[in-house]
């Protein structure tokens, strides 16, 4: 019995670790990159929810093509971000940290007035419960791990081996010595508002098909991902993915023995934690 | 000389005014800029050396919840219990901030709204004696409840106004003397301070003490004006509106954050007819002040000032 509920939290936290590491994995790209805290990225999550949403359960496209269209839609309001708010600023942090919060709530509230406040469902795609090793686990929830894991891979694969992907991680390293060698960092940052916006896009629609679609959404995973990121180190993939799994994890143990209020509260006083502890997260380094 | 006029004249304005005003909608908008401008002032003493605290509501959830427990449980009179709050927040600040304190920049930054988080979360989950999540009412007006009564406001402005007229008196003579320039130049560089005598760490602390004490204090006064508290008031979104009249109102001077206080008070006030809309025309008018006044309202003014100085 107790093992069977050691292995139901297990999947359970894994589940929701892989989600949350997919979305902060695009909260540390932009800002192991550019140095910019993108606090829009909740709502580009619950915006291209919202996109596979009408797509996909009112139009009746098939949810493979409305993946893609709703990744267009996150990547570029991201491309307008970057374009519109964070260029203008010169990517400086505590103005784009505010210009951000501006933009999240203008979105947020503008969802609000055009979505209503009715939360919505996507219909699961691979409806049906299956049995691993005495846990029940729906198989949606066993799918959503495997595009998380697949994608976290596919985003390891791209930057360590194309040109745009080495290109990235050049501008990471030394933006100036980039600029150099011929870069053209203003594209890079580009590439990286589509990357970023395409794992919200993501992450949007798996969270849509578990726990519904709402204009309030991408709050949370947001907050989460900014626990992950700093835990992990910012702009650090390794740690962002360690963080996410293990934030999944705590969260999960928390909720079944302590209670769901309590989670939020033992993320946060790990963080602080941590960061006294090492104050650059488990991977990360200086700002 | 013109100055000092002005000054004399806004603050016999700020006193006289409100004498005339009956509308206690409008009595009410005042003491929400009073609070306001106490905690933008408070979190700008800090913000001078570059550090952003988004622990500012913890601290006035701390301050409110100590005066609320101490005039509903130990039947403490409201003004001793007043200063006990902003004592109260200073006391948990300082082994806060020596923890906190270790790390710079955006860490700072998400270490503090952590322990913010924390606090709103202990408060919440614990029913007894802070209330849970329904929060606490029924908190007793100050004394003598025959001036302090609920439905006439002015009196509650006048001490809104006198507590931050002593918030800002403070923070400004402190912004002025030899501790607001040792705080100015850690801004522009700890290591550079620190290579000329300053004691980094100490003042640092020094700066997030009397940010909570103040921060603890409007929470205090919030208690007794609203008569309820609840976890869902001092969250992370209002330390970060704090820092938006901060930004918006300008950086670089005192007035700034007073300014913009004021303002953005009044902004959403302004559209509250729009109803639904109202959120989004907020987030609009931030990000179009970021756009055009990056330096802040009072940096525009003195842009402008210093244009027409140089035409003339």
């Amino acid at each position: 019995m107790t093992a069977t509920l050691a292995l139901q939290i297990g999947i359970t936290g894994l589940v929701m670790g892989l989600i949350y590491m997919l979305i902060a994995l695009g909260v540390t790209l932009i800002f192991g990159i550019m140095r910019v805290v993108n606090f829009v990225h909740g709502e580009l999550v619950m915006l291209s929810a919202f996109a596979v949403y009408y797509l996909s359960a009112e139009w009746g496209i098939n949810f493979w093509l409305a993946l893609p269209l709703a990744m267009l839609v996150s990547a570029f309001t991201g491309i307008l971000c970057q374009k519109f708010l964070f260029r203008p600023l010169r990517y400086d942090i505590l103005n784009c940290f505010i210009i951000g919060i501006g933009a999240s709530f203008a979105i947020r509230s503008g969802s609000w007035a055009l979505f209503g406040p009715e939360p919505r469902a996507i219909p699961a795609l691979v409806p049906g419960v299956m049995r691993i090793g005495g846990a029940f686990v729906s198989q949606q929830r066993v799918f959503t791990a495997a595009v998380c894991v697949v994608l976290a891979v596919a985003l390891f694969l791209f930057l360590q081996y194309t040109r745009p992907g080495k290109a990235m991680r050049a501008v990471e390293q030394d933006p100036e010595a980039a600029l150099l060698m011929g870069i053209n960092i203003e594209n890079v940052y580009v590439t990286v508002f589509v990357v970023s916006g395409a794992l919200a896009a993501v992450g949007g629609a798996l969270l849509g098909m578990l726990f519904g679609v709402d204009p309030e959404m991408g709050a949370e995973p947001l907050l989460k991902s900014f626990i992950i990121v700093q835990i992990g180190g910012m702009g650090s993939i390794l740690g962002t993915v360690i963080a996410g799994l293990f934030i999944g994890m705590s969260d999960s143990i928390t909720e079944t023995t302590l209670g769901g209020e309590l989670a939020f509260i033992i993320d946060f006083a790990i963080l602080m934690l941590i960061l006294i502890v090492r104050p650059k997260g488990l991977f990360g380094y200086d700002v | 000389m013109t100055s000092r006029l002005a000054l004399a004249a806004l603050l016999a304005a700020l006193a006289l005014v409100p004498l005339g005003i009956s509308d206690q909608y409008v009595l009410h908008i005042m003491v929400m800029i009073c609070l306001n401008v106490m905690m933008a002032v408070s979190m700008w003493l800090l913000g001078i050396t570059g550090l952003i605290s988004f622990g500012q509501a913890g601290f006035m959830f701390i301050g409110a919840m100590t005066t609320t427990l101490l005039v509903k449980l130990g039947h403490w009179p409201f003004w001793v219990s007043l200063p006990f709050g902003a004592i109260a927040a200073g006391l948990v600040s300082i082994p806060v901030g020596r923890l906190s304190l270790r790390v710079k920049g955006v860490y700072f930054f998400l270490v503090t709204l952590a322990f913010g988080e924390v606090v709103r979360g202990v408060f919440a989950y614990f029913q007894d004696p802070f209330g849970g999540w329904y929060g606490i009412r029924d908190i007793p007006p100050p004394e003598p409840a025959k001036l302090f009564d609920t439905l006439h406001k002015l009196p509650f402005y006048y001490l809104g106004l006198v507590l931050t007229l002593i918030t800002c008196l403070v923070v400004y003579r402190a912004s002025r003397a030899w501790f607001g320039m040792i705080l100015w130049s850690i801004r522009e560089g700890d290591l550079l301070a620190s290579s000329v005598g300053v004691n980094v760490p100490g003042f640092k602390l020094a700066a997030f003490v009397v940010a909570a004490f103040f921060a603890g204090l409007a929470g205090s006064f919030y208690a007794h004006y609203f008569a309820y508290i609840s976890p869902l008031v001092f969250t992370f979104q209002y330390s970060v509106s704090i820092l938006v009249f901060i930004v918006v109102g300008g950086f670089n001077s005192f007035a700034g954050p007073i300014v913009g206080a004021v303002v953005l008070t009044l902004i959403p006030e302004l559209f509250r007819v729009t109803g639904k809309y109202q959120m989004l025309i907020f987030g609009l008018i931030l990000v179009g002040s970021m756009l055009t006044m990056p330096d802040g309202i009072m940096g525009a003014v003195q842009r402008w000032r210093a244009r027409r100085v140089r035409s003339s």
